[in-house]
């Protein structure tokens, strides 16, 4: 069994990507993917409530596969996203929102930001963070009850690869989790984060289409950790995650 | 088989890293099924390139069926004239160039053309890594600059090593249209379908596989291959067929 936790659709000219809810499907069923997190890409770099539209439709067939993020690039839109946001949660079963840190412009810690994060932390879906651990620290102390998962656990350009970094914030915030996506298969990365902060703590990512999944999944699967440990890395954490929603 | 373009020894200064004397590097390879690597000692790399070589040969010596050299030099630092002796009757190695952490430009020294010379005479390929590992913590190379040193080097086969994706992979793209003698080294490709596109554009024969043992998990670098959906031929190509050629045709 597993669980995705971070996988894009739509278009991107900057990724150079364009895909759509039939490729994906099929690659998961080439990778044993059982269920995928999804965010839309013209949500992301373009336009928050066209993308968030055109994520809906595109993944309305696939919703035993699909569970769609709310996607924003930015705070900074206001009142008028927000209660989009919220409907889309309540309305169409939206289970996650996606920020990303586009620093210098703008950083997910933005006092903008936050009305988001509290209502993401009131719904209690997780928050997918493409971001710095510094910036997943700071949103943990101003949001506390917040489920925030650090995307690429610090292994992208704008955390300047650091890992080591994203695991201290982890430690440092019960409510910080590491997503495992990226291009960096650092020798000892995984074994690192689950001694430091436990595989309860961890969950698994791909960022398809961008990046492999096959070897997204060997990056857990061919660590020295135990088989109950990726367990939880590959569906079981993010699986206990999606279910405070319901209860919630 | 599979032949690995793309491993190290020694200590890896950044961050604590298990596993990275020559033993444990044999145990990795023996796990992930990889026979042979070319190895490169760390100390080469960041404080001593002819103290590096040195011990590169001697782990070749201990572990002479699981090792190749991988041999370096810096224009600016001893070991110039050591590495020129060895390649007067080379070991079956390669040379590995690493502007980045010895502080230069490939394409302003005397030396490094020198060494590309002798490279080309002797049929030694000359692996230039573009980061050291998959890292955005780790600066990369100006990949720009290289065209004219390889076009000025055609008898030089250049192996374009650690490149990832977008930005980075047009231009070691634009290296393979347009230089015959490159190949690329697939330690950092991890894009989605990647190896299947590259393939189908340039064909098996210019592609190197590379884990970058060990510092990245090694059983990365032969799974992308493994996985890729193209020919069994191919495959076989880029695990060790195509190194093997080139390694066969050293003087």
């Amino acid at each position: 069994m597993i669980t995705d936790c971070h996988v894009h659709i739509g278009k991107s000219t900057w990724i150079q990507i364009d895909v759509a809810a039939k490729e994906l499907i099929a690659a998961a069923d080439k990778s044993g993917i059982d269920r995928m997190m999804v965010t839309d890409l013209t949500a992301l770099i373009y336009d928050i409530e066209e993308g968030n539209r055109l994520i809906r439709e595109a993944i309305a067939d696939y919703r035993d596969r699909m569970i769609p993020y709310y996607t924003i690039v930015t705070g900074r839109h206001g009142k008028k996203v927000l209660e989009d946001f919220e409907r889309y949660v309540t309305d169409h079963g939206f289970r996650g929102l996606k920020i990303y840190s586009v620093p210098p412009l703008q950083l997910i810690d933005d006092p903008y930001m936050i009305p988001f994060i509290e209502k993401a932390a009131e719904f209690q879906i997780p928050i997918l963070a493409h971001s710095t651990g510094e910036e997943c620290e700071s949103l943990s102390r101003q949001v506390p009850e917040c489920i925030l998962i650090n995307a690429h656990m610090g292994c992208c350009p704008q955390a300047h690869g650091d890992w080591h970094r994203s695991v201290a914030a982890a430690k440092a915030y019960p409510n910080i989790y590491l997503d495992t996506t990226s291009s960096s298969f650092d020798n000892d990365m995984i074994e690192f984060a689950v001694a430091e902060v436990g595989a309860e703590r961890i969950l698994y990512g791909s960022d398809l289409p961008l990046l492999d999944p096959t070897l997204q999944i060997a990056k857990v699967t061919e660590s020295e950790i135990t088989q109950e440990q990726k367990d939880l890395i590959l569906h079981g954490n993010i699986d206990r995650i999606l279910k405070r929603r319901d209860s919630a | 088989m599979i032949l690995d373009v793309n491993g190290y020894f020694g200590t890896w200064p950044y961050w604590p890293m298990k596993g990275t004397d020559p033993q444990s590097v044999v145990e990795k390879m023996d796990r992930t099924g990889i026979d042979r690597v070319f190895i490169n000692s760390l100390r080469s790399v960041f404080t001593d390139p002819l103290h590096g070589n040195r011990e590169t040969l001697e782990v070749v010596e201990t572990f002479p069926d699981r090792f190749y050299p991988a041999l370096t030099f810096s224009p600016y630092s001893p070991g110039y004239e050591a590495l020129r002796s060895i390649l007067k009757n080379p070991p079956k190695c390669i040379v590995k160039l690493f502007p980045l952490n010895h502080s230069y430009q490939i394409h302003e020294e005397p030396k490094v053309e020198e060494i590309l010379r002798i490279c080309g005479e002797k049929k030694i390929p000359v692996f230039i890594p573009y980061r050291l590992i998959m890292s955005w913590r780790l600066p990369t190379m100006n990949y720009g600059s290289l065209g004219g040193v390889i076009g000025k080097f055609p008898d030089t086969h250049f192996i374009l090593g650690s490149i990832n994706y977008l930005f980075e992979l047009q231009t070691a793209r634009f290296l393979l249209r347009t230089y015959s003698n490159t190949s690329l080294e697939t330690s950092a490709m991890m894009a989605y379908r990647e190896v299947e596109r590259l393939v189908d554009e340039f064909g098996a024969g210019r592609f190197i596989h590379g884990s970058c043992v060990p510092l990245q998990n090694p059983a990365i670098g032969p799974l992308k291959i493994k996985a890729a959906e193209i020919p069994d031929e191919d495959k076989e190509k880029i695990m060790s067929g195509n190194l093997s050629n080139l390694i066969g045709t050293m003087v």
